[in-house]
């Protein structure tokens, strides 16, 4: 079995390298302001997972964040039913992908899924809270490993198995993920200012800098929940309408959990950030 | 089967699902507003990453999906332990929403409640705010509030008292009064009350 930190921490020197050819090859003033970035990046950027409001719910509740291997045990104990058999279901045709990657590796069945944040709401396209982490969750700053993208769309091959030499390409530790974050963007840095850099840390859901790691996230390892501005004002206004009108069960579960997360707020157990 | 559905997120009720060619993201509301067309490569990152579970489950309309997707949500509350409120007290919103959201709630029930004279819903949202102990340091928002309740009143008293002029004005039967018919019909019901019974007995 391979592990992946043990991976990213060997491909460090080839990412400095990476980085200083990058630096060498454009101008002394460019030059700066990519430096300016890496440095930006490692003084700032943070680590971010993006969630349902199900799942903020489970840790305003005393609950930790699960990973689908962890969910699944969790449904495996209530239904008897065994981890791969539901596995199978929830991922159905996905399901050869997510395992060939994660169960490759040592302790796969742990990892997290997260991002490099900068100061945004990373991808909030089905997690619309974005959880910004505190870097206690991990256990040692040697549980985590960065990759320039989606690690199932840079590791595995057209036939959906893992290539091992992609992942030794792609993979970066913590001490180096601001110089691959530099390298990989040096085009986005010098076209923009230095108020987008969140931006170029976060752009789409195929430009962004994933961080895979393992660590157990509970309320107190959040530093702050980034909510977007229309969806904060998509649940005020169903909160409203819910006391004029009734509901589906389905609204009023979600005005129900929406709550319980804002007495989270107003108890100053979590704090909210709505993002414009 | 017209619409079938790829995915679910069943702690939120939310869905993506097929109908033709297009995948559409199906969520609380249930507005088409409110539910964005989606790419095929986004059902793979809702599974593999957003902890949906895949599905296969065809419906014949939207009604029938979302009754669906409604179900879904009450079993996994029951589940929890969690069950669904049948309703939420003004007074739980208030409670958690902070000053600026009280505000546009204030707007709303100027702008919307009182003139649909939904009083009683506007009057419930209000006092909620007057009794919240945390707002009691903006007196804007309290004032604002007070106003609102004393313009309610006023709405009130204008609508019954609009009620009671049609009642004296008895405008209840326009068409008789138009045809000069108040008094036969007068007599007619009087008739009819001495009788008991609406037919005339047979000679």
């Amino acid at each position: 079995m391979l592990n992946l930190f043990a991976i990213a921490k060997q491909n460090a020197v080839a990412i400095s390298q990476a980085y200083q050819r990058e630096l060498d090859s454009i101008s002394g003033s460019e030059a700066s302001i990519v430096s300016s970035f890496a440095t930006w990046v490692e003084a700032t950027a943070q680590l971010s997972i993006n969630a349902r409001l199900h799942v903020l719910v489970r840790l305003v509740t005393g609950g930790a964040h699960l990973n689908t291997y962890e969910l699944t045990d969790e449904l495996a104990r209530l239904s008897g039913r065994t981890r791969d058999d539901l596995l199978r279901e929830r991922l159905n045709t996905f399901y050869e992908k997510r395992t060939n990657f994660d169960l490759a590796f040592v302790n796969g069945d742990k990892f997290r899924y997260g991002m490099l944040n900068g100061g945004g709401v990373g991808l909030s396209q089905y997690g619309t809270y974005c959880l910004v982490l505190d870097w206690s969750v991990l256990g040692s700053v040697e549980d985590i490993a960065y990759l320039p993208g989606d690690s199932l769309k840079l590791c595995l091959r057209a036939d959906g198995s893992l290539d091992q030499g992609l992942v030794e390409h792609s993979t970066t530790p913590h001490s180096h993920r601001h110089f691959m974050a530099a390298k990989e963007r040096v085009h986005d840095i010098l076209s923009t200012t230095s108020q987008h850099w969140p931006e170029v840390l976060v752009s789409s859901k195929d430009k962004y800098f994933e961080a895979i790691f393992i660590g157990t996230v509970t309320l107190s390892s959040v530093k702050c929940v980034r909510i977007v501005k229309s969806e904060y004002d998509r649940l005020w206004d169903m909160a409203f309408k819910s006391l004029d009108k009734h509901l589906s069960d389905a609204e009023r579960a979600e005005v129900d959990d929406f709550l319980q997360f804002r007495r989270g707020v107003v108890d100053g157990i979590i704090k909210e950030e709505v993002m414009r | 089967m017209r619409l079938r559905l790829e995915a679910i997120s069943v702690p939120d009720g939310v869905g993506i699902v097929r109908s033709g060619q297009t995948l559409r993201l199906a969520r609380p509301p249930y507005l088409l507003i409110n539910s964005p067309v989606i790419s095929e490569d986004s059902l793979q990152e809702a599974i593999l990453k957003a902890g949906f579970s895949a599905s296969n489950v065809g419906f014949q309309n939207w009604e029938e999906l979302i009754r669906f997707l409604n179900s879904k949500v009450v079993e996994y509350r029951e589940r929890q332990g969690r069950p669904i409120p049948n309703s939420i007290s003004p007074k739980d919103i208030i409670d958690m929403a902070p000053p600026e959201v009280v505000n546009g709630f204030l707007e709303r029930v100027e702008s919307e409640l009182i003139p649909q004279h939904h009083f009683d819903h506007a009057e419930a949202i209000l006092l909620a705010v007057l009794s919240n102990q945390s707002l009691l340091e903006r007196p804007m928002v309290l004032t604002r509030a007070t106003q609102l309740l004393r313009l309610i009143k006023e709405a009130r008293d204008t609508s019954s008292h609009g009620i009671e002029t049609l009642a004296r004005r008895d405008l209840r039967f326009p068409s008789l009064i138009k045809h000069n018919e108040v008094e036969r019909s007068d007599r007619l019901a009087r008739a009819i009350e001495t009788r008991g019974c609406v037919f005339v007995p047979a000679s």
